[in-house]
């Protein structure tokens, strides 16, 4: 497990110095951020929810994917045309374990990068909502985000209200 | 051989064993092009053991097959033909690996890791604890000179440094086997030395160490045997001091003589060797010396450098018990001391190991048989009474002769 982790965390450190995960990062609180700005929605609670999540996720998809193959195709190919495997391959780790290193640290890296931009996402929504008018709250409350975990919880089916700090309290 | 020195055959022959480290046998490798058409022999037919405790060289000039035997040895190409076993495993057995440490002919180092990182990440990979991690860590940089600039990344190194760190990260797990491709390369003459006195620590603790180089000066001060490529073939394969033997001459050195004495001398051997046959020279140190004795001078001056301070000492790791004080220590003690200072002319004549007991036995029994030479006289006489007993018992000899 030590030398898988040191593999993962040798993926981290050449994303970071290379300066990827920033770059990644920045485009993907760009398009969060920046997308709903330049989309017009319907002015209604259900557009406004269906256009946000569909393109920000959209194009989250895209950028992760994008660096995943980026970032699959670059660690590697580097390490061979550098020559840097010569010296990782003499030492006593076998050869999956330096590709599955190396795929553990790619997969945590496409994580992180997903839960900030899910961040972003919903971060924006919530400030986005508190401009909507009441009986839109009250939809969105209701229906939208919290609709599918009151689905698989039935204690969580009371309606919920927006207290004046901003959270919402189940009522 | 430099005068600082002890001849390094003397120092490892002790600690070496017939436990064989690395069996080759008939080990071909041809490159093939993209229709598998042979395209390069890199090395034919192959045989030679590396024995445990010893310094082995692999000699030849550029594209002998060196660096592809070495390759071979490593698991890192596939042999066309032939068998090599490392530990009496295959190369490429994974555990077998923990007991070899690798330093390749370029620095194929992380550019984006710091020196400290470095070290860490390749002692993650040999499943070093953290505390065992770290205390070699600090122990390498110390000897490779390299810790006041620990936080610099790799790739902001100079060449020489990175091959100090490269050296650093090929002992990180105390090897049995040490494969140095190229290790003096873009070193200074004081790296070179500390590398060429680090191999020498390592065989005194029975490591065995395979050094690929074309320096022939490196080979010849610390390697016990040698294999001479040429065309990926061995050309010639023995103990150093079986093929650089020159079993016809012989060299005596003495301190500075009088005119007299010489000719005296000279007399004598002339009576049994032509005169153009007899050669008399001063011994001077060579540059690697002079050159370390002038940089220390500098040092000692307390000259400020950004780049690799010399390797403080060996590790404690590496050095294990074998020896009480490191040989970079006894040097800096030998060239900071107040005879280093000028050229010793009389310090190739204490190297026990180059005194052969055989002609120093016969060329003793000949000046006995001549009385005209006469007894030479003692180098250095501390203790005049004992010289004084010895005259007592040689005129009772002298006297008892007819």
């Amino acid at each position: 497990m030590q030398r898988l982790l040191a593999i993962t965390w040798l993926t981290w450190k050449a994303a970071f110095r290379f300066r990827l995960f920033l770059v990644i990062a920045v485009l993907l609180l760009a398009a969060v951020v920046g997308l709903p700005i330049l989309i017009k929605d319907d002015g209604t609670a259900r557009g406004f929810t269906q256009i946000l999540l569909t393109y920000t996720l959209s194009v989250i998809t895209a950028l992760l994917g994008l660096s995943t193959l980026w970032l699959a195709c670059g660690t590697l190919a580097r390490d061979i045309e550098e020559c840097q495997i010569q010296i990782v391959a003499t030492k006593p780790i076998a050869r999956w374990q330096i590709w599955l290193g190396k795929w553990l640290g790619i997969m945590s890296l496409n994580a992180a990068l997903l839960a900030l931009s899910g961040a972003g996402v919903y971060g924006l929504l919530q400030w986005r909502a508190a401009k909507l008018p009441a009986a839109d709250k009250s939809f969105c409350a209701n229906r939208c985000w919290w609709r599918a975990v009151r689905r698989r919880n039935p204690a969580m089916k009371q309606p919920l209200k927006r207290k004046p700090n901003g959270f919402w309290r189940r009522v | 051989m430099t005068a600082l020195e002890p001849n390094p055959s003397s120092q490892t022959g002790n600690r070496k064993s017939e436990e064989v480290v690395v069996s080759v046998r008939g080990l071909t490798k041809v490159f093939k092009d993209f229709w598998n058409r042979p395209k390069a022999r890199a090395v034919d037919n192959v045989d030679f053991d590396v024995r445990r405790g010893e310094v082995f060289g692999l000699l030849g000039p550029n594209g002998s097959g060196k660096s592809t035997t070495v390759k071979l040895l490593l698991g890192l190409l596939n042999p066309t033909r032939g068998q090599i076993e490392v530990f009496g495993h295959s190369p490429r057995h994974v555990q077998t690996k923990s007991r070899i440490g690798y330093l390749p002919e370029e620095s194929y180092l992380y550019r984006y890791l710091n020196s400290r990182e470095t070290l860490n990440f390749f002692g993650n990979l040999f499943h070093l604890g953290k505390g065992e991690r770290a205390s070699r860590i600090e122990q390498l940089l110390e000897m490779v000179g390299l810790s006041q600039v620990h936080m610099r990344s790799v790739g902001e190194f100079s060449k020489g440094m990175q091959r100090r760190i490269g050296l650093a990260q090929a002992l990180i797990n105390d090897p049995d086997l040490v494969i140095l491709d190229e290790p003096t390369s873009g070193l200074d003459p004081i790296g070179c030395r500390e590398v060429k006195d680090l191999i020498l620590a390592l065989t005194r603790r029975g490591k065995t160490v395979i050094l690929s180089s074309h320096l022939l000066s490196d080979v010849e001060d610390v390697c016990d045997r040698v294999v001479i490529y040429y065309g990926g073939k061995i050309q010639a394969m023995g103990a150093l001091k079986d093929l650089l033997a020159t079993p016809d001459a012989i060299r005596i050195t003495t301190p500075a003589l009088s005119r007299e004495t010489m000719e005296r001398v000279l007399e004598i051997i002339r009576r049994d060797v032509a005169a153009d046959k007899v050669r008399i020279d001063t011994p001077t140190q060579n540059l690697e010396s002079y050159f370390l004795d002038v940089v220390q001078k500098a040092r000692r001056a307390a000259a400020e450098t950004s780049g690799a301070t010399s390797g403080a000492r060996v590790a404690a790791y590496l050095r294990g018990g074998a020896e009480e004080r490191p040989p970079a220590e006894k040097i800096l003690e030998r060239l900071t001391s107040p005879q280093a200072a000028q050229p010793k002319p009389a310090a190739p004549v204490a190297t026990g190991p180059k005194v052969d007991d055989k002609k120093l036995e016969a060329l003793t029994k000949a000046a006995e048989s001549t009385p005209s030479a006469g007894k030479p006289k003692p180098a250095t006489e501390e203790k005049p009474v004992d010289f004084s007993k010895a005259d007592e018992k040689l005129s009772s000899l002298l006297g008892k002769k007819p």
